[in-house]
Parts: structure tokens; C-alpha cells; sequence
């Protein structure tokens, strides 16, 4: 059994001729060797209690590398859901028209979430809260829309929760993610009651006027420009949010570069487009990956050097999890109409995979109706269900990947659209790691 | 998709007959766009087991092209961009700010490094001499602080809102402080006034405080510009206050009633940079617009729009005989441009690949240019001739575990020079080695002869002659 185990947790992953990758997540060490070598540590694996010596291998014994860790244990599988996080999707419509939006923003009738729906939301998870004895309450803003629009809502709910959470003695966290084309009253109210953001933008002005316009085709830079400014100078945590089209894939690294220089976010998320919504009659898409895993690597470099966060949610080097998501255990994601999802990109009813993902609603009567066994059926997707990536080292850092984006329409069937970004990506990293700690090995001393 | 199988096993192939080798990765090319095969064929593998990375070998020294600034990678002046250089009045001091959130002071021409002030954590966008020398200002993304030179304490931290400061500028009578803001406002303050101050006695001990730092030291705020003020300066003669913004134009304000005298309207998009001639009769401004102009003082009528290979002017500033230009650009190319016909005299370039300038400026006697670059170097330039001379240097900007060395060169006007290399290179004849290939540790030796000579890293750094 002990084999068994720690056989699966050591990988080789082809470099070149007779030239492999040996990387051990689970231990965090990572070295390249030839075929010799990565024969010579599978028999070693599999002999139990000899200890096969090599002079030049004793590192591997010092470093307890044939020594078994225990897997990643899925720390909600016990408790269950447990609510600690409301997010509410306040609107579908937007002040930009960005060009690859999933929920193709501004472009259907008018919705908005209503006060009762908000208050009720937030009810909801401060009992839960209170219930499981949380020691935070986090309110986010999120969605298909720029949550601003919806300034009515958006200031009650921050107040009312504040409101509860003093009342129950529990610390409140302010959240969400926006657009930053903000009037200098948004920006103050955000500054003074929000502990943190997730903005979108897309770097270099010429980038984010071409792929996040504002309605009417005009420029969105400045203002935003001025947010983030705004934001640095009041030291408030941010992260932001690029999103990468085919368009603009070549000039991914000089983007984060100019983000680099001119902002201070905490982090830089960057994602490729993905086909929904928009990007699909825009060709937002990439269409070279190789483009993007070489502009990634060049942008991180790059933020790296200033001391800038970067990453891409398919390739986490530093996490081991069994899940990629925690929407379905922790958040309670209420779209505009009311309805609760296990996923944050289903925003509403127009969106084709809404009904694979809602698992409640609300009732108009102060409460909301869930279908427990259908968030169970969310809750359980962890990565060790999923039999395509039991056997890749990627497993534990993307964790199966996000399910909206792997999963076939019909819901049936892993639909593995961005692995080979993901492995791509996470050797390049691992690759990295070697050569910043000398050229020969990596030990991953966070784990 | 295939279904990924790497997990640890057997694999069968004509490699498994050798000896087991763990590869080390000497020199990873960082072209990720390289497929599996071609990844390590180009990269400089060394087969060893557990060896260690030294080589005998002497590296190439990228060759220093007088119109091409080619400082050999990691000579850096900081470990962030540099965001504005400033020689001192005296030309004796030069002043860095930079992203690093350092600010630092090195001895010119010689390029050494005097000190290193610690700001915090927050950008410096912006430095200013006082005309007397005795005081730095420097603007950051939420404040302004204020040093003195001659001990590099702070004395004060002037700040009333969270808006960033774009530049900062002092008065050529020594009174005031201007900063321009993202706020689109310019602010006025007070300067500090030098004095002895007791602070408190206490048993016998007498505090003193150096400087006196007005309560309340904001004087006013100028509101006009619509959008961020990127650059301040006062005239020479005291009497007018220029701004530069985002807005595409250019004030100028009577000093120091703070009245707004002229709006200039010419750019087609932000203006980036202004700077008065010395005889305060013209104002230079460079742009979002690649372009820049010249305008006549007092009476705000363009003069001159002068156009070469640059993109967006970062900075500009006039020599001080008036006699010459100097922009810096996004597209990593200084050009100097003679007064008053505008004829481009010089191109200069810094290292490629992401690289650009955001700040020049003239030494006080104009046998100098600095520029300060995104790729954390500092380059001096002879002028006129423009010939590059060297990058400034820290070591403390230095990677961990990489080393370099320094040796001094007199120049033809009798200036002492210091140039850094990376360990191990060949120094020219004439060279005197100032070794410093372990932080901290300097060791002066005089060549054996005036022939080429070449400095070895060890434990100490030595000069040997080369046989």
C-alpha cells in the first residue's frame, strides 16, 4: 500500500531525449535525471525496506524523498458546506463593452437584484455563520454586470452586513470583483468601506481601449488608470484580473510588465478567454497556446522581479488541494434573480449551463429553497473523482481545473480544454524553480 | 486529449543502460516557445552530479558602443525602475528615486554610491534638489518627503490627501515646494527653514531639531487641469510655475500669487514633461504625442514642434548654457537637439527589450547626461559628443550570489570614473582595480604593469597581469 502510494505521488515527465523531470509535489522536490536515474528510483520505490544506495543519490535519502506523504485531505469532506462567504451578482449590466465578456454584458434587458433578495442572502449565511461559529463573514460582489450599477443595492447590503456582523461580534470582510471605470464617489465609498478588490484590466492602454471598451467605443484606460492610481495611493490590497484574447496574446508579458511599472497590485491573475459569451463571435480565443505559455513565462519573469504575484488559476504551483473551487462549499452565490449556484461565471438564466449549476432559489418569502442533493453532487467533485487526472502531476495544483470550463455542455464527460496549459505551464514553473536555486534541484520549503 | 500517464515507472529505451546523472540547468534560454525536444538542446547543460557552478573562463564583455548604452546585464543602479534622476546644483550629487522605493545619492562623475534612503513602501515618481543643495525632495505615491543631503535624515513628510505625486519641484528662491498630483491639482507648501531649535531639556541634556518645519506647511492648492499634473516647474527667475498633465495642456501660473496666467493647448494627448530654459524665456514640454515643443515666455506662442524617432516623451530638460535638449522616450531612445535651430544632434540608445527612459537630466557644468531607465540602470553620457561612459552601480541591486567588480578610470578632463564589470573581466591598460567582488569587501590594488590586467573573484578580489 505504502508503494502504491509512493508511486503515485512521483512523476517523470519527458523533457527531451533521455532527459526527464522527476518532481515529487507532494514533497516538493523537483530534479532532472536520465532514464538511468528514473529507473533506478522506481525500483527503489518498489523495494520495501532496502534501502538501495548510490553515492551520488544520497541526497535523495537525506532529503526523506522515498518516504511517502500523506495525500491532500479534503478539509470540507467532514464538515460538509458550511457557509461563510455571501456573494451576491447585483446586475447584468455593465459600463464597458468588453470584447471577450462570458456574460455578454449590457446586451440583455435590465436586471437587477433586489434589496429583499440581499438582505435575505446576507441573512442566510450570518446564520450560518453564527451557526458553525465562522470566525469571518466575508460579503463579495460579483456577476455578469459591473456590481456599481446597482449602487442602491450595493450600499444597503454593505451597511446591513456590517450592521449584523457588529451586532454578532464577527469580523467582516468587504470583497468583490469590478471594472474600475469609477466615478470619484464610487472610489471614495470603496476606499472607505471595502478591505479588498479584484479589478479587471488588461495592462497597456492600447490593450485595455481595444479588448475593454467603454459603451460607445470610448476609452477605458484613464479612468481606470486613475483607480488603480487611486488605489496605490491609499495602500489599498488589490489584485487584478487580465484576461487574454488572440489579439493581444503577443503582448502579454509587455502588459504585465506595465502593470508592473506603473501599479501596485498584490497580484495579477491572467486568464485566457474563454469561449462564452462574446468571445465566441469576437474569436477571442487563443489560438496558439504556445504563444500564451511563452508570453506567461516572460511575464513572470518579469513580475517576479518586482516583487509582483502572478498566476494563472490552471497552474498553482504553491497550492495542493483536492479542489479547485469553493463555491460550493463556503460561498453562497446568489444571482440577480435570486437563484443560488455552485459557480461563479453562471450569472444568470441566460446562461446555457445555469440549470447544471443552480442548486436553490429563493422562495420571496424571507428564505431560500435549496436542492441539497444536487449541491451535493458539486460539493463532492474534488480532484481524486476524477479518474482523467489521477495520474498527472498536475493534479494537485489545478485540481481537476474548473468545472464549467472541463465539463461537456451536457454535463456528462471531463472536457480537458486547457490541460495542456496547465502541464505546459507548470513544468515551465517547476523548470524555473530549479534554475533560481542553483541549476540542480528544487526543494519546496513552504510544504 | 490523451489521458496524462506521468506517474512514476518503468521506462524502456536505450538510456537505461548508463549510469544514473542528475542534470543541472547551467543557463535556461527563456524561450518557453521552445517544444520538448529543442527546450535544454540550447541551453547549457553540464552533466555532473551535485557540481558546482564555477568556471574559469572569462566572460565576454559586451562591447560599449558610443551611441548604444550597453551596460553587461545586472549592472544595476537599483532593483526597480528608475523613475527620476537629478544632479544636485553643484553637479556633485546625483539623485535617484525609483520604484524600488529607494532613493539614492552617488558621488559624480565618479558614479559611487554615497547613500541609500530608505523610503517605505511607496514608489518614488519624482526627485528635486533645493537650490542650495541641502535639501532633497521627493515625490511618492502618497506623500512627500523631505531629506537633508548632508546626513540623508528625513526631516519631514508633507501629505494632506491620498493622491499620488507626479513630480515635485522647488523654487529658485528656496520658499516653496510644488508637487503635481493624480488628483489633477498642484500643491504649494512651505519649505523647512534651517535653524537651530532646542526641543527639550531634560537632566542636563539638551535636545537640538536642525530644521523647522512649518505647522501646517500647505500654502494652496492650484485647481484648473482636468485630469492628473505630471510634471512641475518653476521658472529660474521664480516668477512662473508651469504643469504639464493628462489633460493635453500646459499652465502657467503667476508665483507666488498661484494665478493661472496662460493655458497652453497645442499637444494631442498628455503631457508628460516640462522644463524652462535657463533664462526662463522658453518652456519645453514633451508628450504622450511623440512630439516636442518649444514655447515662447511670456507670451505662450509656439515656437518650435521638434519630431524625431521617439515615442512618448517621458522627459525633457535644457542644458545649462540653453544650447541643447534632451528628451527621454518609451521607445528607449534619448535624442539631444541643438537650440535654437532644432537640429537633431544625437540618437542614443539604451538596452532593447522592454526598455525605457523616464528621466534625463544635464550636469550643472554640461559635460554630462543621465538618463534613468525601466531596466533599473542609470547611464551616463559624455556630452556633447554623446559617447556613453558607463552605468551607475550598486551592488546591493546585485542577484543574490552574482558578483562584480569595479576599477576607476581618469578621464581626459581629469575626472575620475568608475566602471563596474562582471567578475572576471579583462580591464583596460591604465586601469586601476577597486575590486569589490564580495559586498563589503574592497581591495585596492595598483596594476604590476601597464599592460591589460584582469580581476579574479575568489574569497578576494585580486588583479593579476594576464600572461
Amino acid at each position: 500500500m505504502e508503494t502504491d502510494n509512493l508511486l503515485r505521488q512521483i512523476f517523470s515527465i519527458p523533457l527531451d531525449e533521455n532527459k526527464y523531470l522527476i518532481y515529487a509535489p507532494l514533497k516538493g522536490i523537483a530534479f532532472i535525471g536520465n532514464v538511468s536515474l528514473v529507473n533506478s528510483i522506481f525500483e527503489q520505490c518498489r523495494s520495501s525496506g532496502a534501502l538501495w544506495k548510490t553515492e551520488n543519490l544520497d541526497f535523495l535519502h537525506q532529503l526523506n524523498f522515498f518516504l511517502p506523504e500523506p495525500f491532500p485531505v479534503d478539509e470540507y469532506k467532514q464538515s460538509g458546506t458550511q457557509y461563510d462567504a455571501v456573494i451576491l451578482f447585483l446586475t447584468n449590466q455593465c459600463n464597458l463593452r468588453c470584447s471577450y465578456c462570458y456574460a455578454s454584458s449590457g446586451e440583455y434587458p435590465r436586471k437587477t437584484m433586489s434589496w429583499e433578495i440581499a438582505r435575505d442572502a446576507i441573512d442566510y449565511v450570518m446564520e450560518s455563520v453564527r451557526l458553525h461559529n465562522a470566525p469571518v463573514m466575508t460579503l463579495g460582489f460579483h456577476g455578469g454586470g459591473e456590481p456599481t450599477l446597482n449602487w442602491n443595492i450595493l450600499t444597503r447590503s454593505v451597511d446591513y452586513a456590517r450592521c449584523l456582523a457588529d451586532k454578532n461580534r464577527v469580523p467582516l470582510q468587504v470583497s468583490g470583483s469590478f471594472n474600475g471605470y469609477w466615478s470619484r464617489k464610487i472610489l471614495k465609498y470603496i476606499l472607505n468601506n471595502f478591505t479588498e478588490l479584484s479589478l479587471s484590466f488588461d495592462g497597456l492602454p492600447e490593450v485595455q481601449n481595444l479588448q475593454r471598451p467603454a459603451m460607445g467605443n470610448k476609452e477605458s484606460y484613464p479612468r481606470v488608470a486613475e483607480t488603480l492610481h487611486a488605489l496605490d495611493g491609499a495602500d489599498f490590497p488589490y489584485g487584478i484580473r487580465m484576461t487574454i484574447t488572440n489579439d493581444t496574446v503577443d503582448r502579454l508579458a509587455e502588459s504585465v510588465a506595465f502593470i508592473c511599472d506603473n501599479f501596485h497590485p498584490q497580484k495579477i491573475q491572467v486568464e485566457p478567454a474563454f469561449a462564452e459569451g462574446r468571445a465566441i463571435e469576437n474569436h477571442s480565443l487563443i489560438k496558439d497556446i504556445r504563444v500564451f505559455i511563452d508570453q506567461f513565462m516572460r511575464a513572470y519573469s518579469i513580475a517576479e522581479k518586482q516583487k509582483v504575484t502572478l498566476f494563472y488559476s490552471g497552474a498553482r504551483l504553491n497550492a495542493l488541494t483536492t479542489r479547485f473551487c469553493l463555491a460550493a462549499c463556503r460561498a453562497f452565490v446568489v444571482t440577480t434573480e435570486g437563484d443560488v449556484t455552485t459557480c461563479f461565471e453562471t450569472y444568470g438564466r441566460e446562461h446555457p449551463a445555469g440549470p447544471r449549476f443552480f442548486v436553490g432559489t429563493y422562495t420571496g418569502n424571507g428564505g431560500f429553497e435549496i436542492n441539497t442533493e444536487k449541491r451535493q453532487k458539486h460539493f463532492s467533485r474534488t480532484v481524486d473523482e476524477i479518474p482523467f487526472c489521477q495520474n498527472c502531476y498536475c493534479k494537485w495544483h489545478c485540481a481537476g481545473d474548473c468545472e464549467i470550463k472541463t465539463t461537456a455542455a451536457s454535463g456528462d464527460g471531463f472536457q480537458p480544454s486547457r490541460c495542456l496549459i496547465n502541464q505546459e505551464l507548470i513544468k515551465y514553473l517547476i523548470l524555473d524553480k530549479i534554475k533560481q536555486n542553483g541549476g540542480l534541484l528544487w526543494v519546496n520549503h513552504h510544504q | 486529449m490523451k489521458v496524462p500517464r506521468f506517474q512514476m515507472q518503468r521506462i524502456y529505451s536505450d538510456g537505461s543502460k548508463e549510469e544514473p546523472k542528475i542534470y543541472k540547468i547551467r543557463d535556461i534560454q527563456t524561450d518557453w516557445r521552445m517544444g520538448r525536444r529543442g527546450f535544454l538542446l540550447t541551453s547549457a547543460i553540464g552533466t555532473g552530479v551535485l557540481s558546482s557552478c564555477a568556471t574559469t573562463t572569462i566572460p565576454p564583455q559586451t562591447p560599449q558602443n558610443e551611441r548604444t548604452g550597453s551596460c553587461t546585464e545586472e549592472i544595476n543602479a537599483h532593483t526597480g525602475i528608475v523613475q527620476s534622476v537629478r544632479f544636485s546644483p553643484d553637479g556633485r550629487l546625483l539623485a535617484s528615486g525609483s520604484s524600488d522605493n529607494t532613493i539614492k545619492l552617488w558621488e559624480m562623475p565618479a558614479g559611487k554610491l554615497l547613500k541609500t534612503l530608505e523610503a517605505g513602501k511607496s514608489i518614488i515618481n519624482s526627485v528635486c534638489f533645493s537650490p542650495d543643495g541641502k535639501l532633497l525632495a521627493s515625490g511618492f505615491s502618497d506623500s512627500i518627503k523631505l531629506w537633508e543631503i548632508s546626513t540623508g535624515k528625513l526631516i519631514t513628510t508633507l501629505k494632506r490627501n491620498w493622491s499620488a505625486v507626479k513630480s515635485v519641484c522647488f523654487s529658485p528662491d528656496n520658499k516653496y515646494i510644488a508637487s503635481g498630483l493624480t488628483d489633477n491639482t498642484i500643491k504649494l507648501w512651505e519649505v523647512p527653514t534651517e535653524k537651530l531649535i532646542i526641543t527639550d531639556t531634560l537632566a542636563r541634556r539638551t535636545n537640538f531639531e536642525k530644521w523647522e518645519v512649518p505647522p501646517g506647511n500647505l500654502i494652496y492648492t492650484l485647481e484648473g487641469h482636468s485630469k492628473t499634473v505630471n510634471s512641475v516647474c518653476f521658472s529660474p527667475d521664480g516668477k512662473l510655475l508651469a504643469s504639464g498633465s493628462d489633460d493635453n495642456s500646459i499652465k502657467l501660473w503667476e508665483m507666488p500669487a498661484g494665478k493661472l496666467f496662460k493655458t497652453l493647448k497645442k499637444h494631442k494627448y498628455d503631457v508628460y514633461s516640462v522644463c524652462f530654459s535657463p533664462d526662463s524665456m522658453q518652456l519645453a514640454s514633451g508628450s504622450l504625442d511623440d512630439t516636442i515643443k518649444l514655447w515662447d515666455i511670456p507670451s505662450g506662442k509656439l515656437i518650435k514642434t521638434l519630431k524625431g524617432q521617439s515615442e512618448r516623451i517621458n522627459s525633457v530638460c535644457f542644458s545649462a548654457d540653453g544650447k541643447l535638449i534632451a528628451s527621454g522616450s518609451d521607445n528607449n531612445i534619448i535624442e539631444v537637439w541643438e537650440l535654437p535651430t532644432g537640429k537633431l544632434l544625437l540618437s542614443l540608445k539604451g538596452n532593447s527589450n522592454y526598455n525605457y527612459i523616464k528621466s534625463v537630466d544635464f550636469s550643472p557644468d554640461g559635460r554630462f547626461l543621465v538618463s534613468g531607465f525601466r531596466d533599473y540602470t542609470i547611464k551616463l553620457w559624455e556630452m556633447p559628443s554623446g559617447k556613453f561612459i558607463t552605468c551607475l552601480f550598486d551592488p546591493a541591486a546585485l542577484e543574490r550570489g552574482k558578483k562584480a567588480n569595479q576599477y576607476t578610470v581618469t578621464n581626459e578632463y581629469g575626472q575620475v570614473i568608475t566602471f563596474t564589470m562582471p567578475c572576471g573581466s579583462p580591464l583596460p591598460p591604465g586601469a586601476i582595480c577597486t575590486c569589490d567582488c564580495v559586498p563589503g569587501t574592497l581591495y585596492v590594488a595598483p596594476p604590476k604593469s601597464r599592460t591589460s590586467t584582469f580581476c579574479t573573484c575568489d574569497k578576494i578580489c585580486t588583479c593579476v597581469p594576464i600572461k
